[in-house]
């Protein structure tokens, strides 16, 4: 039993560690309400969650109009929690996941 | 070993992590129009039978009688009976669609259909409908699905109200209150596919809300919430009308024309401008020799600079895979507007114009082709510099899974180990705003 607790950690940390995440993440994707501001991570390049963030608040100040409706800022991807290989994600930057989430289907993007 | 905490552990973890769901929306009661009527209680075997001796106007639908819900009305009462279907609004299915059978001021038996469009944002804070607070739209038609009436609520009253559109755009003149109300015309897709256009009517009433504004009105007539500091933290919506998507450069982050962000340099002179290359890296793990971190495999973008007179145009770039998943290992390349990119170490070079122009036209037709081992976005800007005869660092390193290649990871240690030299930041920063293309 132990060498499987051992075994169990050791592929939990090989896939959330190594550059198998890289190629296993999803590119988690944002928007705002009426979708006219739409941001898309690209795992691990650059393309993440605080340039997003950065993104938008830009996007406000140049809209001010947008800004005075509806600020909020959507997650569009769903939770996965079998997804062993984002727990990191989960346990080091859990703060996109708490945004509330909307749903794109039918959505002309 | 005792299996139940790791077990516990494991659940907790999955329930930490749980999705959200949607919540069943509840029919309100008040969105019904009409006159409170007094013809007596209205069964749902009277509903049922009147149902049945109507011409079958669209032999597609079936009533969901099970889920027929009596909702009382003064001394009478009506039904709302679920319809198959989704509305569609701003291109997005939203909304649910309901069978209103009551009785009109003759005792006769009127269906009316609904198409119920809660405000999105509204219905994403509060998980369901109630008549308190509702916020967003109610159509209603007619059993020939023709467009009757509607109306707009805002936090439980109303706040508007919806007409089929007489191809007008302006109906102030009709109005009473004409500094307080508008009028325009919108469209949304019913729940047949069938696209409607309507005409709305959204009023503030001053008496309520001196001084309008849509953001910071209190009145029952005005709209929405203050705005908040952070755009990120949680809040509440508000109706109202969408407004058109915007397509600012780089917002979404699909790929770029390359040429149409480099082209931009020609607006201004070669002769006396100032030019410069800075090469930005984001490190897997800042600071440290790592190929791989908490910023993943990193990345290395390229920035050009043009000044002339005060007169300042930069643009930010990166090369990466069109695909994702593991496709991403070899895909075809695309560009991406590296605006706003947190980097950990830069280098900079002061260029003339004939290598800053060969670094230009390198990006503008970039190769075809994105490899994670062979050419990635390491490679992509050290060959871009190499056109213009700018040789960086050595960023060769070990890349994992027993390959050596160009990676952020060791780009950024040669940069480190230059130090803070004239041309080269170690202390990080984030990239600002690109110009965008220019056509």
């Amino acid at each position: 039993m132990k060498t499987l607790i051992i075994i169990l950690i050791a592929v939990v940390l090989l896939f959330n560690l190594t550059p198998l995440s890289y190629i296993l993440k999803e590119d988690y994707t944002y928007s705002n309400y009426d979708m006219s501001f739409q941001f898309s991570e690209h795992g691990g390049a650059g393309y993440n969650f605080e340039m997003g963030r950065r993104r938008y608040k830009r996007f406000l100040e140049k809209n001010p109009e947008k800004a005075k409706t509806d600020r909020q800022l959507y997650r569009t991807f769903t939770i996965k929690p079998w997804r062993f290989w984002q727990w990191s994600d989960y346990l080091f930057s859990g703060e996109r996941f708490k945004l509330p989430y909307k749903d794109t289907i039918g959505a002309n993007k | 070993m005792n299996r139940k905490p790791i077990l516990l552990t494991l659940l907790l973890l999955l329930l930490a992590a749980a999705c959200r769901k949607d919540t069943t929306i509840n029919p309100d009661n008040s969105l019904i129009p009409g006159k409170t009527d007094t013809s007596g209680i209205l069964t749902l075997q009277q509903v049922k039978d009147w149902f049945r001796k109507q011409p079958v106007s669209n032999p597609g639908i079936t009533m969901d009688w099970a889920n027929a819900e009596s909702i009382p009305r003064g001394s009478s009462n009506y039904w709302l009976v679920p319809m198959p279907g989704q509305p569609e609004l701003n291109g997005i299915k939203q909304g649910y669609r309901k069978t209103a059978f009551l009785r009109d001021s003759t005792g006769s038996i009127i269906s009316r259909h609904l198409d119920i469009i809660p405000d999105a944002a509204y219905f994403q804070r509060k998980g369901k409908v109630t008549t308190a607070d509702f916020t967003g739209r109610v159509f209603i038609y007619n059993n020939n699905k023709q467009l009757l009436a509607g109306r707009i609520y805002v936090n439980g009253k109303q706040a508007g109200e919806i007409k089929p559109s007489t191809g007008e755009h302006l109906h102030t003149d009709a109005l009473q209150l004409v500094e307080d109300c508008q009028w325009h015309d919108s469209s949304y897709t019913d729940a047949d596919g069938v696209l409607v256009i309507y005409s709305e009517k959204i009023c503030s009433y001053s008496s309520y809300d001196d001084g309008f504004n849509p953001t910071e009105g209190g009145g029952p007539g005005s709209f929405g919430n203050p705005p908040a500091e952070d755009p990120i933290a949680p809040q509440g919506g508000n109706g109202g009308s969408s407004p058109e998507p915007s397509n600012l450069p780089g917002e979404d982050g699909q790929k770029i024309d390359p040429k149409s962000y480099m082209d931009c340099f020609g607006t201004l002179p070669d002769i006396g401008s100032k030019m410069t290359i800075t090469v930005y890296v984001q490190e897997p793990a800042p600071g440290l020799p790592f190929n791989v971190g908490p910023n993943s495999v990193g990345h290395t973008a390229i920035g050009l600079t043009k000044t002339y007179n005060g007169q300042s145009i930069t643009q930010v770039v990166g090369f990466y895979p069109d695909a994702t998943g593991k496709s991403k290992m070899h895909a075809p390349s695309r560009i991406l507007d590296n605006s706003d990119l947190e980097y950990n170490v830069s280098i900079q070079y002061d260029v003339i114009a004939s290598s800053f122009n060969r670094i230009a036209s390198f990006i503008s037709d970039p190769p075809d082709t994105y490899d994670a081992f062979s050419y990635n976005c390491t490679n992509f800007v050290v060959d871009a510099c190499k056109t213009g005869g700018i040789s960086l660092p050595d960023a060769t390193g070990n890349m994992g899974l027993m390959q050596t290649g160009m990676v952020p990871g060791a780009l950024g240690s040669s940069i480190r180990n230059i130090g803070n030299t004239g041309n080269t930041n170690t202390s990080g920063g984030t990239t600002g705003e690109t110009h965008g293309p220019c056509n």
